[in-house]
C-alpha cells in the first residue's frame, strides 16, 4: 500500500513541478517539491524506505531537468542518508518545526551542491545570484514543506508505526 | 565516525554514490539520444502535464472573466470598430499580397519566413529547477522534430531550440539558457556578436548580447537578428533589442543587455522551424 502511494506522490510531483509550481513562483523562484517530499518522509519513514525513495525521486528529477543524469540522484541519496540518521539517531518522534528545520537545511544543500557542479565547472558562475536563488528556494520550501508534513503524514500514519524499533535493528 | 563506517548499510550506500558518481560521468559524456526510460517517463507525464496546464489556463480565464468585464466590453466596441478599419486593410493587404507574389516570382526571390516549414506546438510545462530555462513542447519525433531545430513564437521572435527530442515531446532550451548561445546581428549597424543566457539575467527575463569590442558601434535600442551562422537558426529572426551596453570586468571588451521580442510568461504556443 506504501509504495502505491509513494508512486503516486512520484506521479503528482513529476506533473506539478513544471506546470502549476511555475504559476506560484515568488520573485522568479519556484519551489521544489521534490525536495520537499523527501525531507518529509525520510523524516518519517523507514531509513531504507527514505533512502531509496529518495534516490528514485532525484532520478525522475533528473530526467526532468534532462541536463546531466545522475547528479539530483546522487545529492538526495546523500540528503537522504543523513535526515534518515538524524531522524533515528536524535529525533526518534517526528516534531513539524524539527522536519521544517531539516527542509531548509536540505534545500539549501542540494541546490548548493547542484549549482556548484553544475555552474562552477562551466566557470558561468554568480555567487550573488546563487546564493539568492538557494535562500529563497529554502524560505520556500520550508513554508509549502509545513502543510505537505501534515498531509503526508496523516496518510502514512498507518505504515511507520513501529518505526523507533525498525530502526534500532 | 567508526561505528558510522562499521554498519552494512552505511557502507552499501557509500558504495552506491561512489558507483552513481562514476555513472554520471560516463552517462553524460557520452549522452547523445534520449534513453528508453526517459523517453517512457516524460511520455506518461506529459499527457498529464498537458492537461493540468490547459485546466490552469482554463481557470485563468474564468475568473479573469468576472474582474474584467467593464474592461471587456469597452474593449468590444473597440474591437468592433477595429474589425470594421482591418476589414477594408484586408481587401487593400491582399491585392498587395498578389502582386508581391508576382514580383517575387519575377525576381526569383528565396522564401520569406512565411513559407518556412513550420509545426506549432503547444507549451505543457517548464523547467523544473531554478537554473536553466527550458520549455517541454508536446510534439516530438512522431511530427518530425528533430535536434536543433529552431523554434520561434507566433510573432515570429526566436525562442529557442529543440535539445532533446522524445516520441510525443521535445525539450526547448530558450535563448535565456545559460547553456544556450546564438549567433547574432545587430540590424542597424551590421555588426555580429553572439547572444547567450545569464543565470542572473534569466530571472529579469532577459539575455546578454557578448564578444562585441569596445569600438563596437552598439546603441541603445538597437534591434538584433539571428546570423543564420551557425546553421541552426534561419537568419534574420527577431531576437530582441540592446536595453544598456556595459564594460564587461576585465575592460577588455563590452556587453548588452538584450530584452528578448518574445515575451516568455506570457509564451503558450511556439512553431517549430523544421527546415
Amino acid at each position: 500500500m506504501q509504495y502505491l502511494f509513494y508512486l503516486l506522490c512520484l506521479f503528482i510531483c513529476g506533473c506539478f513541478q513544471g506546470t502549476l509550481l511555475n504559476s506560484i513562483a515568488l520573485l522568479g523562484v519556484t519551489p521544489n517539491l521534490f525536495i520537499v517530499y523527501i525531507s518529509i518522509v525520510c523524516f518519517i519513514a523507514y531509513k531504507l524506505d527514505g533512502i531509496v525513495i529518495s534516490a528514485i525521486f532525484g532520478f525522475i528529477l533528473d530526467l526532468l531537468t534532462a541536463r546531466y543524469i545522475g547528479i539530483y540522484t546522487v545529492l538526495f541519496l546523500i540528503a537522504a542518508y543523513f535526515i534518515s540518521l538524524l531522524s533515528e539517531k536524535v529525533f526518534n518522534e517526528p516534531r513539524f518545526y524539527v522536519q521544517a528545520i531539516i527542509t531548509f537545511v536540505v534545500s539549501v544543500f542540494i541546490n548548493s551542491f547542484y549549482y556548484l557542479i553544475v555552474f562552477l565547472m562551466s566557470n558561468r558562475y554568480s555567487f550573488g545570484y546563487a546564493s539568492y536563488v538557494v535562500l529563497l528556494e529554502a524560505i520556500y520550501n520550508t513554508a509549502i514543506s509545513i502543510p505537505v508534513y501534515f498531509i503526508v503524514k496523516r496518510i502514512t500514519r498507518g505504515f511507520y508505526k513501529d518505526k523507533g524499533e525498525y530502526n534500532e535493528r | 565516525m567508526k561505528n558510522l563506517f562499521r554498519t552494512k548499510a552505511t557502507l552499501i550506500i557509500i558504495v552506491v554514490i561512489v558507483v552513481l558518481s562514476v555513472l554520471i560521468g560516463v552517462i553524460n559524456a557520452s549522452k547523445i539520444k534520449v534513453t528508453f526510460i526517459e523517453n517512457s517517463i516524460n511520455a506518461i507525464i506529459t499527457p498529464v502535464q498537458k492537461l493540468i496546464t490547459g485546466g490552469k489556463k482554463n481557470i485563468d480565464n474564468f475568473f479573469g472573466y468576472f474582474s474584467d468585464i467593464d474592461a471587456i466590453r469597452v474593449e468590444n466596441e473597440k474591437l468592433k470598430k477595429e474589425n470594421a478599419k482591418l476589414e477594408s486593410q484586408l481587401k487593400t493587404a491582399q491585392k498587395a499580397e498578389k502582386e508581391n507574389e508576382t514580383l517575387r516570382n519575377m525576381l526569383g526571390l528565396k522564401k520569406n519566413m512565411t513559407e518556412l516549414n513550420l509545426v506549432s506546438a503547444q507549451i505543457i510545462s517548464r523547467e523544473p529547477g531554478n537554473w536553466f530555462s527550458t520549455v517541454t513542447i508536446d510534439k516530438g519525433a512522431a511530427d518530425g522534430v528533430l535536434v536543433d531545430h529552431a523554434v520561434i513564437s507566433s510573432n515570429k521572435a526566436l525562442v529557442g531550440r529543440v535539445f532533446e527530442v522524445g516520441s510525443n515531446w521535445s525539450k526547448v532550451i530558450t535563448i535565456m539558457d545559460p547553456e544556450c548561445s546564438v549567433g547574432a546581428l545587430i540590424e542597424r549597424s551590421g555588426e555580429y556578436g553572439v547572444t547567450e543566457g545569464d543565470a542572473k539575467l534569466e530571472s529579469e527575463g532577459k539575455c546578454k548580447l557578448s564578444y562585441i569590442s569596445k569600438i563596437s558601434d552598439v546603441l541603445v535600442g538597437d534591434s538584433l537578428v539571428t546570423a543564420g551562422l551557425g546553421g541552426i537558426f534561419p537568419k534574420g529572426i527577431s531576437i530582441g533589442n540592446i536595453q544598456s551596453v556595459q564594460t564587461d570586468v576585465q575592460g577588455i571588451s563590452q556587453y548588452a543587455v538584450v530584452v528578448p521580442t518574445c515575451d516568455f510568461d506570457k509564451l503558450e504556443y511556439v512553431f517549430i522551424v523544421k527546415d
